[in-house]
């Protein structure tokens, strides 16, 4: 998987969990503050890239995560993808 | 059978007539539970649910799903759910496909999507035999209690 194919991945998983369409997701947007996403929809998004991607995400970095641009960055370092 | 009611009462806050699993018939620890519900002709909501015409309300049922999903997080955090927290339904996103009746069994099959120490996403179905009742995607938080004999 190329790092373009994983990030336009992440973001169709992202929008697809928070109800949000493709266009209107930024990469910067917080997720708390801008789109609303609680920690139970942290959790959810966090299944939907383990699922997905075959991952185990850590636990302590589910609350540390603020944007689909550092979901993204975890996600590249977790799968090795440069 | 793997748990009978007296371990359930162990894990689940629910006591009867709110108490909606009998009996845990599989567990895969922090991945998969099975569990029974015998829906006895004489509960109470049958009554007024409907005169003449009961059915399973289905609120009852998500209920029911919520409280096996509870059973799944106590084989993925026993540590956590041995402290007994309070449990929070947060979300529950919920189809039921067919009706459920007086004497019916539900099987409840509660899946892990994710669970972390302070709640949990679970996807979890409900049978009659081989019946789809309901399927449901709950999350729910863990939170520690902070009060006690509710004060």
């Amino acid at each position: 998987m190329t790092p373009q194919e994983l990030e336009n991945k992440m973001k169709e998983l992202v929008a697809g969990v928070i109800g949000m369409p493709l266009d209107k997701l930024s990469g910067d947007a917080d997720f708390a503050r801008d789109l609303d996403v609680d920690s139970m929809k942290a959790i959810e998004i966090t299944g939907a890239i383990e699922k997905t991607f075959k991952i185990i995400v850590p636990e302590e970095e589910i609350r540390k995560i603020r944007t689909l641009n550092q979901a993204t960055a975890l996600a590249k370092q977790l799968l090795d993808i440069k | 059978m793997v748990w009978d009611k007296e371990k359930i009462k162990t894990i689940l806050p629910q006591r009867e007539p709110f108490l909606f699993i009998d009996e845990v018939i599989e567990v895969e620890e922090g991945k998969r539970v099975v569990a029974k519900k015998y829906l006895d002709p004489a509960a109470d909501f049958f009554k007024g649910h409907f005169p003449g015409n009961p059915v399973m309300p289905g609120v009852l049922t998500i209920e029911a799903m919520a409280q096996a999903s509870i059973i799944l997080f106590y084989t993925a955090k026993p540590g956590i759910a041995k402290t007994n927290p309070d449990y929070y339904l947060t979300n529950v996103n919920v189809t039921f496909k067919s009706p459920v009746y007086p004497g019916d069994t539900l099987i409840l099959e509660a899946c892990n999507f994710k669970i972390v120490d302070f709640g949990g996403v679970i996807d979890v179905t409900a049978k009659v035999g081989d019946r789809i009742a309901a399927t449901m995607r709950g999350s729910f938080a863990v939170v520690a209690k902070k009060r006690k004999n509710g004060k």
